[in-house]
């Protein structure tokens, strides 16, 4: 026996129906809508690796700047080891001398800064290389401490400055770097010096 | 029960007749039968099955209405606010009305429990699994719901146990 209530609540329902077109125009809908998305999705994809590329090329840039430091160091250290301190291209011991002699240099070697000019005596100086340019050493000794010393000046270019400003230790030598408008200074002496 | 492989197209009316039954208005059941299908295909391609089609339109019909706009969803138990509710029948609205009336009577709940259960022809437990409520809850809002409609219709009491175990012969398979 048919219940009439469930005839009548079925019968009601099943009266109810989407137009064929509009189901039609729903789906077709939706499945471009599911295609866009999945474009997006493909998009945000790239666009998150293109994001974590450039954030592991920033920090792979990051670790190796100081390495570009570091081989500025080592060279200057090397350079300043092997330089025999009477052996000078330039014997002199006043910058304003220096600035005028050492002529296959084409920036200017005074510091800007008087206390710099002031805190060391001049022994000598000669061509070197700093990076692959030509730079200029000076042999010195500090006036406060009488420390033996080196100073390499040379024109700032993209690799030196990636030098950055620093006061460390290696290899039993001191160094400290600055850069001084478009230029370059170094220097590097020993730690323990028997003056 | 049919255990045919339903199509985007019959899940898709189901999920309308579905929405019908908890909204009671045609724009509304179109709109959350459109919202379901957008999001299931985008999600998984197709409409996949009835049960989760249903699950999609009620969730989104209580986010939607129930939540936000609680309004649209107080229970229609007072006559007169069914009354200029004018509960839609469609297209083919025929001479249903007055069944259509009493459902504009029911709350969402009550009208939902009578379409899963005489029109897609769930059994009790499956009505409960689909609303995480408990059979011999179902069971007993079942009863008292058709007993209201039955009042309502001003029908006389039909066999009582006649759903309780074996739900009606459903034209929808959902076991998709």
């Amino acid at each position: 026996m048919t219940d009439p209530l469930e005839d009548k609540i079925r019968t009601h329902f099943e009266r109810k129906t989407l137009p064929q077109e509009k189901v039609a125009s729903i789906l077709r809908e939706a499945r471009q809508l599911r295609r866009l998305s999945r474009w997006r999705t493909a998009t945000a994809v790239f666009a998150s690796v293109l994001v974590l590329a450039s954030l592991g090329l920033a920090l792979w840039w990051g670790v190796h700047r100081p390495a570009a430091g570091s081989e500025l160091t080592a060279q200057m250290m090397a350079s300043h080891k092997a330089h025999v301190p009477s052996e000078f291209d330039i014997p002199t011991e006043k910058f304003v001398a220096l600035q005028q002699q050492m002529d296959k240099l084409d920036f200017d070697i005074l510091p800007s800064e008087a206390a710099l000019r002031e805190r060391f005596d001049i022994q000598g100086a000669r061509y070197c290389k700093v990076g692959s340019q030509v730079a200029c050493a000076l042999t010195v000794r500090e006036r406060s401490n009488n420390k033996p010393g080196t100073v390499f000046i040379a024109r700032n270019s993209e690799a030196i400055q990636q030098a950055q400003p620093t006061n460390a230790t290696s290899q039993g030598l001191q160094l400290e770097y600055w850069h001084d408008n478009d230029r370059f200074f170094a220097w590097v002496g020993e730690i323990n010096s028997d003056l | 029960m049919n255990h045919h492989q339903a199509t985007d197209e019959d899940l898709l009316q189901g999920a309308y007749r579905y929405a019908m039954s908890l909204s009671g208005r045609h724009h509304d059941a179109q709109d959350l039968a459109q919202q379901a299908a957008f999001k299931l295909i985008r999600r998984y391609g197709s409409l996949k099955n009835r049960s989760l089609v249903f699950k999609t339109v009620r969730n989104l019909y209580i986010d939607k209405y129930r939540r936000t706009k609680g309004k649209e969803v107080v229970p229609l138990h007072d006559a007169e606010l069914g009354n200029l509710l004018a509960f839609e029948s469609g297209p083919d609205q025929g001479d249903k009305l007055d069944l259509a009336h009493v459902l504009s009577l029911l709350d969402f709940e009550e009208r939902e429990l009578l379409y899963l259960h005489y029109v897609e022809g769930y059994t009790a437990a499956e009505i409960g699994t689909l609303l995480k409520t408990s059979r011999n809850t179902i069971l007993s809002r079942l009863s008292r719901t058709r007993k209201k409609a039955r009042v309502l219709l001003s029908e006389p009491e039909h066999d009582q146990n006649h759903s309780q175990q074996h739900p009606p012969q459903s034209r929808q398979g959902h076991h998709d």
